[in-house]
């Protein structure tokens, strides 16, 4: 059926080849008025010759470009396909419109709120067959702008089809859920990365799980928390929602109980985080580091022979503005501070350290007292603890 | 050193015409060695990545898209079709069941003496004009 349908218009394609972009000017893709650029393709060669074929623009070495030949008649088929997927998308715009109408005549919030989804849901799905922004989500990671939410759709789902999974499987099997939280349901994605190192293997986003060495964790690190839920930021891009980031290691040895305590090493709060505006790094924490920071940075440095050990890193979303003065730091109890806070977690990150031999050097440099040395102790009864 | 056994043992494959029976320059015990392995190799357990430039990537993704939006209507009608049928025969019954209720029972009845029952016919898209030849004759 298709076949014969593409047989019938591939003359009609032929014939039309030239008008192809003056025939595309009145589609709603080609339309910028109302939509964002970042919706459509910044570089006008790769442009044209998605559009009107040719050879690849994207293939920059001449001999590879030469030797390149496209399959046969994809030019012509992907212009068929093009304007039925515009059209389905010309009726998407056409609900979007609706749907904006209703929401400016409508009262009541709890409709409001049922409306701002479904507008959502449109919006997502007028854009998401859009060659142009399939281009620039896989290709040209300049253009993907989280405040369109088919951006936000395409990054969601690209985190659930593998980071999500690696961080869950992480946080299991490294006992953070439930060592220092019971469970996590995750809405946000955390990155974590240590951007005072040069060498790329610890200066690029942190794979949850790894064993840094402490001069890689020497600095506070930047933080990046891509939100995908709407409910998160109530206005397109203009007002935000406060975040809490708590880092603690719940291995740190004591030796009263002879077992482990929790110790609070970064902690901030009434961190403003929006879809566009998503990262904490060093120069946010030069002009409003005093205000978040209620815990200042130390990084974790394990002693000799004690265990490795695990530091974990939870992002909460706060109900309303905190005001936490100083928080104790040793055997701080991370459920009391997300209960006393009414906190909701919705993201972690964890890696982990051990002693190597920068440790010493790095103590210094934060003014800590010379680190202890533990070593096996023959028990009279093995079996007891 | 593997990759060269085997590109001995895949070579011979490649020749369009051989006039006599090749002898492989592995041995046997290698070849499925070999072949095991390359059963078992992560290459085979993924699809195949179509090695095409970003731009035709992108229109055969658009293609598939098209393709895939094509489909699901027209699945989707027929879904459709079939139910409007499905209540028109259960309209029927209910008509047939307030007006001659004993024809509603003959025709409910299950024809158990005869070997290839009116039943046995399954409903199709497409019937024949005569639905059902009574009388067959070898």
């Amino acid at each position: 059926m298709w076949r014969k349908t593409a047989s019938k218009y591939s003359l009609r394609a032929i014939h039309s080849t030239s008008k192809c972009l003056t025939t595309g000017e009145k589609k709603v893709w080609s339309e910028l008025s109302s939509r964002s650029s970042s919706l459509s393709i910044k570089n006008a060669k790769i442009k044209k010759s998605l559009f009107e074929g040719g050879k690849p623009e994207t293939i920059v070495n001449i001999e590879r470009k030469a030797a390149y030949y496209s399959p046969v008649d994809i030019d012509k088929t992907f212009q068929l396909a093009y304007d039925e997927l515009a059209r389905v998308s010309g009726d998407k715009y056409a609900l979007v419109d609706e749907l904006k109408s209703q929401l400016t005549s409508e009262t009541d919030t709890e409709i409001k709120a049922q409306l701002e989804k479904k507008l959502n849901k449109a919006l997502v799905d007028a854009e998401i067959y859009n060659p142009e922004v399939l281009y620039n989500f896989e290709y040209d990671s300049e253009l993907i702008d989280a405040s369109q939410p088919v951006y936000r759709k395409l990054l969601h789902d690209k985190w659930k089809s593998h980071d999500l999974m690696v961080l869950m499987q992480r946080l299991e099997q490294l006992h953070v859920i439930p060592d220092t939280l019971p469970t996590l349901e995750p809405k946000v994605e955390v990155k974590v990365k240590f951007p005072h190192n040069t060498k790329s293997e610890f200066s690029s986003w942190i794979v949850p799980g790894t064993v840094l060495p402490a001069f890689a964790v020497c600095k506070p690190p930047t933080i990046e928390i891509t939100l995908f839920d709407e409910t998160a930021v109530t206005d397109d891009s203009n007002s935000s929602s406060l975040y809490t980031v708590v880092l603690v290691n719940p291995d740190e040895p004591d030796l009263s109980t002879n077992s482990f305590t929790t110790k609070l090493h970064y902690g901030l709060s009434n961190v403003p985080l929006s879809h566009t505006d998503n990262q904490i790094d060093s120069g946010k924490l030069l002009t409003d580091g005093e205000e978040f920071t209620f815990s200042s940075y130390i990084p974790i440095l394990p002693e000799k022979n004690a265990q490795i050990q695990r530091a974990c890193l939870w992002v909460f979303r706060q109900n309303e503005p905190l005001t936490i003065k100083s928080c104790e730091r040793e055997s701080f109890n991370i459920r009391e501070f997300a209960a006393i806070h009414n906190l909701t977690p919705v993201g972690a990150h964890v890696w982990r350290q051990t002693f190597d031999r920068s440790v010493n050097a790095i103590r210094e440099q934060y003014h800590l007292p010379r680190g202890r040395v533990f070593h096996r102790v023959r028990r009279t009864d093995p079996y007891m603890g | 050193m593997l990759s060269s056994s085997i590109k001995s043992a895949v070579l011979p494959v490649l020749r369009t015409f051989v006039r006599f029976k090749s002898k492989a320059d592995v041995s046997p015990s290698t070849q499925r060695v070999i072949g095991q392995m390359s059963a078992l190799s992560a290459s085979k357990k993924q699809p195949k990545v179509i090695r095409l430039s970003n731009e035709d990537l992108i229109k055969h993704k658009s293609i598939v898209n098209a393709w895939n939006l094509y489909r699901r209507r027209k699945v989707s009608r027929q879904r459709d079709q079939l139910n409007k049928q499905y209540q028109s025969i259960v309209d029927a019954m209910e008509d047939l069941k307030q007006s001659e209720p004993e024809l509603y029972v003959w025709a409910n009845t299950k024809q158990t003496n005869k070997k290839f029952p009116l039943q046995l016919r399954v409903p199709t898209d497409y019937p024949p004009s005569q639905p059902w030849v009574y009388n067959v004759k070898k």
